[in-house]
């Protein structure tokens, strides 16, 4: 039971570098990125290749591979969806749905089908806990790392010159606009980070089980309950629900059967959305006006 | 040749009709249902367990429950199964939230169905799924293979046109004006009074009924049906056949449906062998999506257009109203 509850802390933390890219990119632009799954497949891959040319040096491949797609999500943005940015939410989500077929089949063309794991050396030894509980060095780190990311983003979101005018700039754009807040840039750079933290959410994912073409985009859909749970547009809600669906899911497999134990979170996931279709932290907004 | 071309038409037929479908929903109401393929899957599974008989335990397929009807019922089943399937996950997701977002929980509604199918061994026989599934009148008719595969088409092509008369006689009808309003300004719609949760959960039963027909006509052709061949992500081919083909006109999306099933999907297989099979996939799928893009961008009306239609009788009648008006208030102010 403890093992469960502090295993699935990892696979929470996942969710949670996946899911706040839907927060951020929802927050700043009014869309669903469903190529957030894609992020972290081609986010990894990259990692991937950098682990091996740099010759499995763990720091040089994170950071650069972060740096890598902190630049790739503004061109994503600029180049696929700020053409049509007035267009209405239905083609909005089309384009990202074509995005992400676009990017899984580009990743399969260069990467090839199989599975990639990125050879850098973060000891996979465990630390005891006590009571019998261990943890892999590779999922405290992991953990870390979501902690770090999520509370930092909260906390510039809240504090900070740079959060104020995301915020105005989801808000109403326009006015953000005449108030001096570069739009653009802002929105930007919410699809650098949503990309950004994708990637990390990739290179743990792709250490720990693989990364493949087949299971990545399962794991943005998969990462999308926390983001119903914790509400579409609150990046500690995001880390919340991703708490919540992990250790439900740990437990359904427990309990129910290994089979089941993704069904049964879903499934109250979806008991959760007749109740409360906001989420815990969301706002009314993605309720129909 | 004859052979591979009259499956082709075959899944063409398929393809069209639930294209048709989706086009209700998409192209007439604007409901973005990335679960599609799960009603096109309901529709399917109802028609194999109809049709496989009681389930053997001797058996290597499983499933719970089954019984062997005759042609029409397991098709008929399937669309009222697609149908009920349709209130259900409508209800469900329908009511309240914004249009992208249930298009996220739909997709999510649809990988979890594939968990619980692909995870339950017992309940339509897991990831493995159903086969040997009786074809209708196989038995009976004595023909050759393609003299069958002609019998099938037709009643495919019956089917086809059933469907069609449905959803053309939809379109044309004041339903048809409400369900346009409804995807065009969904506040306005309801300010005029229609209730939009309503007409939407409308669409999700008659689209889903059609969805689960179009599925009942391929697994009773393909004798065949598994987890893997209804993934979420044929959702989006049939999406991009209405985008394509022009989502709001039938023709179109008929044309589209040929266009991205036909010779899309299976137009690869005459092109030359140009490496691994894994690498002729992503290059389709790539397409596709670029198809998605480059239609997206330069002709969002797809390659037939949405006729517009005005009412001119109306609008006439309306004008000279209209026309007549200041000349009696001009008569009313000279008088007084």
């Amino acid at each position: 039971m403890g093992q469960i509850l502090v295993g699935q802390l990892v696979v929470a933390a996942l969710y949670a570098l996946v899911s706040v890219g839907f927060v951020l990119v929802y927050k700043s632009s009014k869309v669903l990125n469903f190529a957030q799954g894609q992020f972290v497949l081609v986010g990894g891959l990259i990692a991937y290749s950098l682990a091996v040319a740099f010759g499995s040096q763990a720091a040089p491949t994170i950071i650069v591979a972060t740096v890598t797609s902190f630049v790739l999500g503004p061109l994503v943005y600029w180049l696929i969806l700020r053409p049509l940015l007035n267009a209405g939410a239905l083609v909005l989500v089309m384009l990202t749905i074509a995005l992400s077929i676009v990017m899984a089949a580009v990743a399969a063309i260069i990467w090839g089908p199989g599975t990639k794991f990125v050879p850098i050396g973060v000891s996979k030894s465990t630390v005891h806990l006590g009571a019998g509980i261990t943890v892999s060095w590779l999922d405290v780190g992991t953990i870390i790392v979501a902690v770090l990311v999520l509370g930092g983003l909260s906390l510039v979101l809240h504090f900070t010159r740079l959060g104020v005018a995301t915020r105005a700039a989801a808000e109403n754009p326009a006015l953000a606009g005449y108030r001096g807040v570069n739009v653009t840039k802002v929105t930007a750079l919410t699809w650098a980070f949503a990309f950004a933290t994708a990637t990390l959410a990739g290179i743990s994912f792709s250490m720990r089980t693989g990364l493949s073409v087949s299971n990545a985009d399962v794991l943005g859909f998969a990462a999308f309950p926390a983001v119903m749970v914790g509400g579409l547009d609150s990046v500690p809600g995001a880390l919340v629900g991703a708490v919540i669906l992990a250790e439900i899911q740990g437990l359904g497999v427990r309990y129910v059967g290994a089979n089941f134990g993704d069904a049964i979170g879903y499934l109250l996931l979806l008991a959760l959305l007749i109740v409360r279709p906001t989420g815990i932290f969301g706002s009314r907004d993605i309720l129909r006006v | 040749m004859a052979y591979y071309l009259l499956t082709l038409a075959v899944y063409v037929v398929v393809g069209v009709i639930a294209c048709w479908g989706l086009n209700l929903q998409f192209g007439d109401t604007g409901v973005l249902n990335f679960a599609y393929i799960l009603f096109v899957a309901a529709g399917a599974y109802t028609a194999s367990i109809l049709s496989l008989g009681h389930p053997n335990s001797s058996s290597y397929q499983h499933y719970f429950w089954g019984a062997h009807m005759p042609w029409p019922i397991p098709w008929l089943a399937a669309a009222v199964v697609g149908g009920l399937l349709g209130l259900l996950v409508g209800l469900l997701v329908l009511r309240r939230l914004r249009g992208d977002y249930q298009a996220m929980v739909l997709l999510v509604v649809s990988i979890m169905g594939s968990y619980i199918v692909s995870a339950d061994p017992g309940f339509l026989n897991g990831g493995v799924g159903l086969a040997l599934i009786p074809q209708p009148f196989k038995g009976v008719l004595h023909l050759s293979q393609v003299g069958y595969e002609v019998f099938y088409l037709a009643l495919a092509l019956l089917a086809a046109a059933v469907v069609f008369e449905v959803v053309r006689r939809i379109h044309i009808s004041p339903l048809g004006r409400v369900l346009r309003a409804v995807r065009e300004n969904e506040a306005a719609a309801a300010a005029v009074g229609h209730n939009v949760a309503a007409v939407k959960l409308l669409v999700m039963v008659i689209g889903g009924a059609i969805a689960a027909l179009a599925g009942a006509i391929e697994v009773q052709f393909i004798a065949a049906w598994a987890p893997a061949g209804w993934d979420y992500t044929e959702t989006f081919g049939l999406f991009a056949a209405v985008i394509v083909g022009g989502r709001g006109n039938l023709g179109g999306v008929a044309l589209g449906a040929l266009l991205v099933q036909g010779l899309f999907l299976e137009g690869t297989v005459l092109l030359p062998n140009i490496g691994n099979p894994a690498l002729i996939g992503a290059i389709q799928w790539m397409s596709l999506g670029a198809l998605i893009l480059i239609f997206l961008y330069f002709r969002p009306q797809g390659v037939l257009p949405e006729r517009r239609r005005t009412y001119s009788s109306d609008i006439t009648t309306r004008r000279n109203r209209m026309a007549a008006l200041p000349a009696a208030l001009t008569r009313r102010s000279a008088r007084g």
